[in-house]
């Protein structure tokens, strides 16, 4: 086993790789770049916090430094602890709107189609962006009518009647915005023989209240979301998310931002993609594929943070094992939107140029549409191309 | 997920052997931490020191890697070539002699490859052009262009010196860090940058028929070299800068979509940290972000310190994975206190058997290899001897599996 | 031009601090010194700003000192000084009884000491081994020797006194039984030179026997190396000692970006004194003890090795030579030799170097009836204006690449640094933040010659790397600001890595035998400076 410096960044050798690497120093040169922001930069900040920059609030943090170093070190992980230990900027009425996405959600589905149509509306879109500093070119996702855990809670009886459960943690996209993905989920899961659960009071995971300052809050839902993990895990449930994004932050950022322990249940908590191909390859499970599917060409985009959870091959292989889907498989790069990040006006440039050859890789690779994990990325390219997006349990579920 | 092999490291070694492997019909997985050393390559690939390597291999002892590979080696040389230039590393040279490739510093070093478009010598001696404009970015400081004129001037060539600048690139350098060799490259995949580059060059070089520059032509793109001299119709040569290699950086990118294109699967940003055996053969390796992989066969490939293969801990020196037997000094004696002397620990490595297999308690494991420079008994700095040796150790271990 | 009323030799903080005293009581000084400034011992030390705890229980004389100009060096050197404050820790083996007598001590001699809950301790300092059992808060820091030295040859540069590096004192003139100048040759460019002046001040610390053997004066001299280990981060912020009689290893302070644990003692040949390594076991010993003040040393990385060459002096009256002069000494070779215009001053501390300073000048001004009082405890140095330099720190790091550790370093003086252009912003070294214009002022006003000097006065270098990824482009930096050829600036670049691996061959296993290899790589490898240097 490799030892670990209780500072990691003192395995930085300078090697630069990283800066290589860094889709927003590559764009944009306000950015410090990973290694200055980084390792170079915590060192000095262990003098004061007078070293810290500001700047800092640039980096997107979708830890392709990370994947990218050779030496181990959390470089992202130390912008983001930097930031939350030491930023002045206070978080405002725009990071309240971004970060709450399940107080913002749970409002806003009640009266979606005025919210859809409003914020659908130009003039709108300009007042969003005077008043909130949201770039007017921005499309908000729009909110369904009802929540996917209101359509589940109806779903209760026909769930229990599987011998076995999971459950199920569905994040605020598919909750308020995309209900669909995870009726989709069900689906499979059903067809596998497992009966889907939610959690017990599940909360947003919190990454958006961690990139826009809101540590207290993050931590509290963290903490109450452990508390309903500790349960599920407890009754013997895995708890399985669709969200690559939501996946990480529960596994890995809990416990590097935020300092908590969630080392009893981490290995407990898995990406669909990933439990449902270790499912159908341990020998007892099979699907059974509709043989009248049409033929799809479908490009998959692995997002940032699927990358960092080392994980994408799940995706690609459980994509690949789908009759109809012809897949080609695209450069892993950044699509530019890091969640919240992308929103923000004075991102929206760097945000639009990390992705550009991205969107032109899409364009090129003559897909019917673009698969992927993360409902951001989804956000992003729709925005910005013209495909489709789906997650690959969409794909999955459609070719039942 | 099961593999036929399954490569711990992502090198030049594990790309090759990876590269062999699934251009033969194997499925291979490669394992990877982060990315490798060839980002601070100097644009070249040593076979060994001397004006005819081939020949100054035969008289390596027995605990140099060549020494296992024997008459091999020749035909090695051939094939590593090919797969370099199978996944677009165009390159020049030949194992029969070593040519010169001009360093950062403007020495001139013995190597067996290089590649296409840098300033190289046959005899180390004398250049083919008589006259050179060096040409290079405002403000990057990672390439000293007097370096380099100077030991051009010691060769009798003429030199003239000019910096160059782009929009783009007076944007770039208002961050006081990354002006650095990838930003100027990465400026250059576009094609009007090309374009105003080319205008510079035909201004400032005027009847100079050779321009050289840093080694920052493009980033993505291949062509920005042999499109700037079909403009201008000048010779554009390169030098190495100090790192980030672009030059090595592009090598990598060849290799690994060659291998990913063939079939090959990446776990980037994956540690191995867990082995499991299964009668005396490993079964197999967990990474450090819970993927476990079974396969055939194993190769280690995962380099020495700098790579991660290897560990100097107070205690000795250990191979990270599989606590293989190690062939290294006393931690006390790793190093020589005089920096430019050969250093003890380049030569510290793992022990194998003649089929290159790894020794572990003194028995070697019969489904576990290794290669490159995770291995032991050679210099690569001072024998310039380490790109030769990863690849061909790399390409017999490939071949062995192959053939089982 | 070759006149001066004094010569001191030896540049290092005794040697700058009597030149600057000299300068700003309007005596002409010249002052020479065959290397850099700050080479010897004032350079390869904790860099601790005592508050003479250290010293209370069994030596008051040097504890008041101590405390005297700990005060004063606050106030005259605020740029140059950390207010870290510090502990001295009772640990398990230790005795409290020992702590009871420490604070007695320190009260008398008037080091403000306050015995404090072990368990506040740790609160104040999180890094300090939680198995103590005693605490007590004195007024210690740390202290920048390099930029001390460096502020007093500035300051002293600026008050008439004229500064010659990398010349070698040849040999003395003597005329009529007296002193009365020095013939030097540059060891760069080897000219010869010729100095003349009243009085010669030898302030070469341990090689201060060799000068006053040059006049047939026999100064006893033990040389005690030190050795100590320099580690990647700030580990403590607070400095920590141990709390029992002085021993080995039982000092840790944080430095800038890093922390040094010392020291070691051993007595060493003079033969070596120019050329020392640190052992296995003094890294053994350091490692050790140190990790009994703060466990974490244990896991944290190792930058470096360093020793320096304390000159300890044998008192006059002890012909045996061994009983040990601990405090000032100041030598009048007129009435102890019947030598007359040769002055030597040793003995002492980096703590105390201003001190020193005052009374070799003191005597000087005895010796040439000049009635001038020392002002050197009031005047700031250049750069040290406290409240100013908090001012720039905060609209330094406003700007993106800011010059918050162009200001740390530097003060005030931090603006006399060209920021004003990308070109000048752009970063040398990205470890310690040395901007090209902090390069181009280094060697423009603080007297730099090559990349060692540029280290010293810039922390270019120093940082996690040791110079892998800046040796080469500072090395091009200075070249092209005119300081050298590219042959010189590459020999010069040989010769700056091969002095930072000195440094870490002692201490190179885990991360620093990586970052050894890469440096290996980079300068023997793919720069290939080992065949440069062969065609020079």
């Amino acid at each position: 086993m490799k030892q670990y410096s209780e500072h990691n960044f003192e395995q930085c050798t300078k090697c630069t790789v990283c800066t290589v690497y860094c889709p927003v120093a590559a764009v944009n040169p306000l950015y410090p770049g990973p290694k200055q922001a980084g390792p170079d930069g915590e060192r000095l900040r262990m003098k004061g916090g007078e070293f810290f920059d500001e700047s800092l609030n640039l980096c997107l943090n979708c830890k392709r430094c990370e994947v990218a170093c050779p030496s181990d070190v959390r470089i992202g992980d130390i912008i983001q602890s930097a930031r939350i230990k030491h930023s002045a900027k206070k978080p405002g009425l725009r990071e309240f709107t971004l970060a709450n996405t399940d107080l913002v959600g749970s409002v806003a589905t009640l009266v979606s189609p005025v919210v859809n149509a409003t914020l659908g509306l130009k003039p709108v879109r300009h007042i969003v962006e005077g008043v909130m500093n949201i770039d007017h070119r921005r499309i908000f996702p729009k909110y369904a009518f009802g929540t996917f855990e209101g359509w589940m809670r109806k779903q209760r009886k026909a769930q229990e009647q599987f011998a076995k459960q999971i459950a199920y943690f569905h994040g605020c996209y598919v909750n308020y915005n995309n209900p669909p993905l995870g009726q989709a989920f069900v689906k499979v899961l059903n067809a596998l023989g497992y009966g889907v659960q939610l959690l017990e009071n599940e909360k947003c995971c919190g990454v958006a209240l961690i990139s826009n300052g809101f540590i207290d809050k993050a931590k509290k839902q963290a903490k109450s979301n452990l508390a309903a993990i500790r349960k599920a895990t407890a009754a013997g449930l895995k708890v399985v998310a669709t969200s690559s994004t939501c996946t990480f932050t529960l596994r890995d950022e809990y416990e590097h931002l935020l300092d908590l322990d969630n080392g009893d249940v981490r290995e407990n908590i898995d990406l669909a993609c990933r439990f449902i191909y270790n499912l159908l390859c341990d020998g007892n499970h099979t699907l059974q594929f509709n043989p009248d599917a049409p033929r799809v060409r479908v490009a998959y985009h692995s997002p940032c943070h699927l990358e960092r959870l080392g994980w994408t091959q799940y995706s690609i292989e459980l994509l690949k094992l789908i009759p109809n889907v012809e897949l080609v498989k695209l450069d892993s790069q950044c699509c530019g939107i890091a969640g919240t990040y992308g929103f923000k006006k004075e991102n929206y440039a760097t945000s639009q140029a990390i992705g550009e050859s991205l969107f032109a890789a899409i364009e090129a690779s003559e897909c019917d549409y673009v698969a992927t994990d993360c409902e951001t990325c989804k956000w992003q390219i729709e925005m910005s191309t013209s495909k489709k997006v789906f997650h690959p349990i969409e794909v999955l579920a459609a070719s039942l | 997920m099961r593999y036929d092999t399954v490569i711990i490291g992502g090198g030049l070694a594990a790309l090759l052997c990876g590269i062999e492997l699934v251009r033969n019909g194997k499925s291979a997985a490669i394992v990877t931490t982060g990315h490798s050393t060839l980002h601070f390559s100097s644009g070249s690939f040593g076979l060994y020191n001397g004006a005819e390597p081939l020949k100054a291999v035969e008289a390596l002892g027995e605990e140099h890697p060549y020494s296992k590979l024997g008459e091999n080696i020749e035909q090695l040389a051939a094939k590593a070539t090919e797969i370099l230039n199978v996944a677009g590393v165009a390159t020049i040279g030949d194992a029969e002699a070593n040519h010169y490739i001009m360093t950062p510093t403007g020495a001139l070093r013995q190597c067996w490859l290089s590649m296409e478009g840098m300033v190289t010598s046959k005899d180390g001696k004398s250049l083919d052009f008589s006259d050179a404009l060096i040409l290079c970015p405002e403000g990057f400081l990672d390439f000293y262009t007097q370096f380099v004129a100077d030991s051009l001037r010691r060769l009798d060539v003429e030199v003239a010196e000019a910096l160059f600048s782009l929009p783009e690139l007076v944007i770039r350098r208002n961050n006081p860090t990354e002006m650095r060799s990838v930003a100027v490259a990465r400026a250059l995949d576009k094609e009007e940058n090309i374009l105003a580059l080319a205008s510079i060059i035909s201004r400032e070089a005027k009847a100079t028929q050779t321009v050289i520059m840093p080694a920052v032509l493009g980033f993505e793109r291949t062509d920005v070299l042999s499109r700037l001299e079909k403009i201008t119709g000048k010779q554009i040569l390169t030098v190495a800068t100090l790192p980030p290699s672009v030059e090595g950086i592009k090598a990598e990118r060849a290799l690994r979509r060659t291998f990913e294109r063939m079939g090959g699967v990446i776990f980037n940003g994956h540690t191995a940290t867990e082995y499991t055996m299964d009668e005396g053969a490993v079964a197999t390796i967990t990474t450090s972000k819970g993927v476990t992989l079974a396969a055939n066969d194993f190769v280690l490939a995962s380099g020495s310190f700098i790579g991660g293969g290897l560990q100097a801990l107070r205690s000795g020196v250990t191979e990270v994975l599989f606590g293989a037997d190690v062939v290294a000094p006393e931690v006390t004696e790793l190093t020589n206190r005089e920096l430019f002397a050969a250093q003890p620990f380049m030569s510290a490595g793992i022990a194998t058997d003649a089929q290159f297999k790894v020794m572990v308690a003194g028995q070697a494991v019969e489904n576990l290899y290794g290669c490159g420079a995770v291995l032991a008994g050679y210099n690569p700095v001072k024998e310039g001897c380490g790109a030769g040796v990863a690849m061909f150790t790399a390409l017999a271990v490939a071949e062995d599996i192959i053939n089982r | 031009m070759n006149e001066f009323d004094v010569i001191i030799v030896g540049g290092g903080a005794t040697g700058a601090g009597v030149a600057r005293d000299c300068a700003l009581r309007g005596i002409r000084a010249l002052l020479i010194e065959r290397d850099d400034i700050a080479t010897g011992a004032t350079g390869r030390n904790h860099g601790l700003l005592h508050s003479g705890a250290r010293y209370a229980v069994n030596d008051r004389e040097s504890a008041e000192e101590c405390i005297k100009e700990n005060m004063i060096l606050r106030r005259i050197a605020s740029h140059c000084v950390e207010d870290t404050g510090g502990l001295f820790i009772t640990l398990p083996e230790d005795s409290l009884e020992f702590q009871a007598k420490f604070i007695e001590s320190c009260l008398a001699a008037g080091i403000s000491a306050e015995a404090i809950d072990p368990k506040l301790a740790r609160i104040i300092e999180p890094s300090v081994n939680p198995t103590l059992i005693g605490a007590v808060k004195v007024p210690d820091g740390s202290i920048d020797p390099f930029r001390l030295t460096a502020a007093n040859i500035l300051d002293a540069r600026l008050h008439g006194a004229k500064v010659l590096t990398y010349t070698k004192v040849d040999e003395l003139v003597i005329e009529s039984g007296r002193v009365v100048g020095v013939k030097t040759t540059n060891t760069i460019t080897g000219e010869k030179g010729v100095y003349r002046a009243a009085i010669t001040v030898n302030a070469c610390g341990i090689w201060g026997r060799d000068l006053a053997a040059k006049a047939g004066i026999t100064i006893n001299m033990l040389p005690a190396k030190g050795a100590l280990l320099v580690f990647g981060h700030r580990v403590n912020n607070v400095v920590i000692n141990r709390c029992r009689k002085p021993a080995d290893a039982d000092i840790l302070v944080p430095g800038d970006s890093i922390t040094v644990i010392g020291t070691t003692s051993s007595k060493v040949p003079f033969d070596q004194c120019d050329n020392m390594y640190v052992t296995a076991d003094e890294v053994e010993l350091l490692l050790r003890e140190g990790s009994m003040l703060a466990p974490a040393l244990n896991h944290t990385r190792i930058l470096r090795a360093y020793a320096g060459v304390r000159p300890l002096v044998a008192s006059d009256d002890d012909p045996s030579g061994r009983s040990v002069s601990r405090g000032i000494v100041v030598l009048d070779h007129a009435t102890r030799d019947g030598v007359e215009g040769f002055v030597t001053i040793t003995g002492g501390k980096l703590m105390t170097y201003r001190l020193m300073a005052e009374w070799t000048v003191d005597l000087i001004c005895k010796k040439l009836n000049i009635d001038a009082k020392c002002t050197t405890a009031e005047a700031l140095l250049p750069g040290s204006s406290k409240t100013s330099t908090e001012d720039c720190m905060r609209t330094a790091v406003a700007q993106v690449g800011g010059k918050a550790s162009a200001f740390y370093r530097h003060g005030t003086n931090a603006e006399k640094i060209d920021s004003s252009t990308a070109a000048k912003r752009a970063l040398v070294c990205e470890c310690e933040q040395v901007s090209v214009g902090e390069v181009e002022y280094a060697v423009e006003q603080l007297g730099v010659n090559n990349l060692v000097d540029l280290r010293r006065r810039t922390r270019m270098g120093m940082g996690t790397c040791q110079g892998e990824l800046c040796a080469c482009r500072a090395a091009a930096v200075m070249a092209s600001v005119g300081k050298s050829c590219s042959d010189k600036a590459k020999a010069d670049l040989k010769g700056f890595v091969t002095e930072r691996w000195k440094g870490m061959s002692p201490v190179a296993w885990g991360d620093t035998l990586r970052e050894g290899e890469l440096l290996s790589w980079l300068y023997d490898g793919v720069c290939d400076l080992s065949n440069n240097g062969k065609e020079e």
